[in-house]
């Protein structure tokens, strides 16, 4: 089944890392934002089946991001999942608190990101 | 021979307590029962001899059990029941009562020298005087009341009292004066024994005055049995064997002492005011004279003797109360010089004193909290505004359990309402009567809060830069081991660029930390010589050279002619971070120039760029580590975000100051910092003044 994917990282190695082991790996549609403004804006003009989601940007962090999508009811169900190097056990509960469908932690393994994004979501591949 | 045991020698004792009852009594119902005379006189007679041939083998005994100035005692007792029985049976033999009485005499001399001999407990000075006074006015009491009973003789009213007929009873009295002073001088182990030696004397003194001034043989005989049967219980005393050789120092018994004086005082003032209507002898009315002037000097003695310990006692209440009061202050000087909050609590819980770092910390005067519950005082409540449980704090634990706390960490609240974070230690105070309170000290660690949450915090930001190239290596290099791109070679090649550019951003970046740390630790000494500013910009501007060329920005070094006192491998790394820095944010067609210019004794270089400028909320926060004017910079620009930080650590090590200056965003910005110049390049400073360095 193909799923459409929102990847929002500020750094374009990641941003290409991901996109490009995601459409090697699926047969998902992926498309990149560079910063949270971005992701808000795609999010409302067509919204994916997930967004994969930068904590530490400029402007506008990953909670903030978070925090513009909830606000919207166009963009409210979509779920997001962190893709963060920020992994101490008190930011993992803050995350948690906010709200977030579940957390992936950097570095990860390019191939397997699909099955991890497949078991927080509940996706059958 | 097993030994005895103590219960053992005390049962023997008992027994034979009954067998001197029983023999006392049946010689009491012969004498005074309706036998003939010279039956009474007979058996009477046969008593006192065997009497007293036991109290003579029971001193032997004792002699066998004692050491030193006791068995001298016990001998002379022996010695004494001997001569006594010697004379006994010669006068009743030879019917000469003179050879009698002088065996009487020398038999009493002998128990007198024998309870001179007991030890007892030692009297110096006034003690020993005031002993003597007693003894005075007991024995010339004494004395005086067996005066009383020579006038009863129906003989004396006729004619006066020789001396010679004072020879017994003043033996007597003086045996009987004696033994109620070796009574109370005794010491307690052994004071039953003794105490019987001196009952049966004194009864024997009694009844010998009474039979020869009143010429009643029984009594005699009865006295003289008596006598004798005590001092043989007193040989069987247990503690005759267990008694210590020594005597011993202290203050003896006053008490019982003071009392058998004045009895005996009041006894023989009952003689004198039944007699006052008789013309007495001239030497019983010195005797009186005497006793009361004995009693007088006592009696001032005692004043004298209770004024010197009151004043004795005043001037050590006085000495006491100074040590208390310097004891006092001391703590209070040790409690107020500690940098620690420390107060105490009284077993209620309730505040008793308070120090001056406590009081400061707290924000309130410390005898304001005098008096205060403790746990409603300081403990802060919940975030949501529920006071903390007075059961589970530590003070209530220390109070009721006696448990002591250590580096508890709490939350105290000011008297302005503020929060202080707090590490406590607490633990109960105790006297002889259990838990009387508790002491609690405290300090504030508020800064050490602060210090982890920079260190977290550094920890997390150190984490993150580590793992966002660690990221991209690590997936770019899992996709091109995979087969997942066999067919893609531009993605290939994207992929093994990413993975070079993340590497080498991965590398200045670990270089840059240990950097840093190694920097602020001080382990990286300076070597400070005599440098030429102009080269060393001129390294550094070939250090970033290729930089600068790939954003298309020029690179303009101004020329200055100065000399500096530096190390210069450090100003050089310090330059080619500002110049760095300067380039990343510095537009294609840019130009970054380096100026110097002398400043009194300092040199100030000027690094400016045409850049984005700094914002001036950020002029300060662009130098500590990590810390950027904005998030994505690190990435976008490709520092590591420690660059400026490094260069300030450089800077101050050499004693001068980096700062940087801005119009704000699109002003460009200034960096500037300050190097001492070289002594040769001032005429104005001694050349032998060098710039300290901070390293040492």
């Amino acid at each position: 089944m193909s799923h459409r994917i929102l990847v929002v990282d500020d750094d374009e190695s990641i941003r290409d890392v991901v996109r490009i082991g995601l459409e090697a790996v699926t047969t998902w549609a992926v498309t990149v934002a560079p910063d949270g403004e971005t992701a808000v804006a795609l999010c409302g003009a067509d919204p994916p089946d997930v967004v994969l989601l930068d904590v530490m940007m400029p402007k506008m962090d990953g909670p903030a991001t978070y925090a513009k999508l909830q606000d919207d009811p166009r963009t409210r169900t979509i779920p997001v999942i962190l893709l963060t190097a920020k992994v101490q056990p008190t930011e993992r509960r803050r995350y948690d608190e906010l709200g977030f469908a579940g957390t992936i932690a950097k570095p990860f393994d390019p191939l397997t990101l699909p099955d991890q994004i497949a078991d927080i979501l509940g996706w059958h591949r | 021979m097993a030994p005895v045991s103590t219960a053992q020698q005390h049962e023997s004792f008992v027994r034979w307590c009954w067998v001197a009852a029983a023999a006392v009594l049946a010689l009491a119902v012969v004498a005074t029962g309706p036998f003939d005379p010279a039956v009474r006189h007979q058996v009477s007679r046969t008593a006192v001899l065997t009497a007293g041939a036991v109290a003579a083998i029971a001193c032997v005994w004792c002699v066998g059990r004692s050491a030193g100035r006791r068995r001298l005692a016990w001998g002379a007792l022996a010695l004494g029941h001997v001569v006594g029985l010697c004379g006994t049976l010669y006068a009743s033999q030879a019917g000469s009562p003179t050879i009698g009485d002088m065996a009487y005499q020398a038999a009493l001399l002998l128990g007198v020298v024998g309870l001179w001999l007991f030890p007892s407990v030692r009297l110096h000075g006034r003690q020993l005087l005031r002993l003597l006074l007693d003894s005075t006015v007991v024995g010339g009491s004494v004395l005086y009341i067996a005066m009383f009973a020579v006038t009863l003789r129906p003989d004396t009213w006729a004619q006066a009292p020789t001396p010679a007929w004072y020879n017994l009873p003043v033996l007597d009295v003086v045996l009987a004066t004696l033994a109620v002073f070796v009574m109370a001088r005794s010491d307690k182990a052994e004071r039953t024994p003794l105490v019987l030696l001196g009952s049966g004397v004194v009864l024997y003194a009694v009844s010998d005055v009474m039979a020869v001034l009143l010429t009643a043989a029984e009594i005699g005989w009865m006295g003289g049995f008596v006598g004798s049967v005590t001092t043989a219980l007193a040989a069987r005393h247990p503690s005759v064997s267990d008694s210590p050789a020594g005597t011993r120092s202290g203050d003896g018994t006053p008490v019982p002492g003071t009392v058998v004086s004045f009895c005996v005082v009041v006894a023989a003032a009952l003689v004198r005011v039944f007699q006052s209507a008789r013309e007495l002898p001239l030497a019983a009315n010195v005797l009186w004279v005497s006793v009361l002037v004995a009693i007088a000097v006592r009696q001032v003695l005692v004043v004298v003797d209770n004024e010197s310990l009151r004043h004795a006692l005043e001037r050590r209440v006085a000495e006491r109360t100074a040590q208390l009061r310097a004891l006092a202050a001391e703590r209070e000087r040790t409690l107020e010089s500690v940098a620690e909050g420390i107060y105490g609590v009284d077993s209620r819980g309730r505040v008793t004193f308070v120090n001056a770092a406590a009081a400061h910390m707290l924000g309130v005067a410390a005898d304001d909290l005098v008096g205060r519950p403790a746990h409603a005082t300081f403990h802060a409540p919940d975030e949501d505004g529920t006071p903390d449980t007075p059961d589970t704090c530590y003070v209530t634990e220390a109070l009721r359990d006696g448990v002591t706390v250590t580096a508890e960490e709490d939350v105290y609240v000011r008297a302005d309402g503020t929060k202080v974070p707090v590490e406590v230690t607490a633990g109960p105070l105790r006297d002889e009567t259990g838990i009387r309170g508790a002491v609690v000290a405290f300090r504030d660690i508020t800064e050490r809060r602060e210090v982890e949450r920079l260190k977290d915090e550094f920890v997390s930001v150190v984490s993150h830069e580590l793992r966002t190239p660690l990221t991209s290596i690590r997936g770019a290099l899992g996709l091109l081991d995979s087969k997942a791109l066999d067919g893609a070679p531009e993605r290939r090649a994207r992929l093994l660029e990413i993975a070079l550019d993340s590497s080498e951003r991965l590398a200045r970046l670990v270089n840059d930390i240990l950097d840093t740390e190694r920097l602020e630790a001080g382990r990286a000494r300076l070597e400070l010589e005599e440098r030429d500013l102009d080269a060393l910009v001129a390294d550094a501007v070939e250090q970033v050279t290729v930089l600068a060329d790939q954003a298309h920005v020029a690179l303009r070094p101004v020329p200055s002619h100065l000399r500096v006192s530096a190390d210069g491998e450090r100003i050089v790394r310090a330059l080619t971070n500002l110049l760095g820095n300067a380039v990343r944010f510095s537009s294609t067609g840019d130009t970054v120039t380096v100026t110097a210019a002398p400043v009194d004794d300092l040199v100030e270089v000027h690094v400016d760029d045409q850049g984005r400028g700094i914002p001036p909320d950020k002029l300060e926060a662009i130098f500590r580590r990590f810390e950027q004017v904005d998030a994505s910079d690190t990435r976008e620009r490709g520092g590591s975000g420690l660059g400026l930080a490094i260069a300030r650590t450089i800077v101050d090590q050499h004693g001068g100051s980096l700062w940087a200056v801005s119009g704000g965003e699109g002003q460009g910005s200034s960096f500037r910092f300050t190097l001492r110049r070289a002594p040769s390049d001032r005429a104005d400073v001694p050349p032998g003044l060098q710039p300290v360095s901070p390293t040492g």
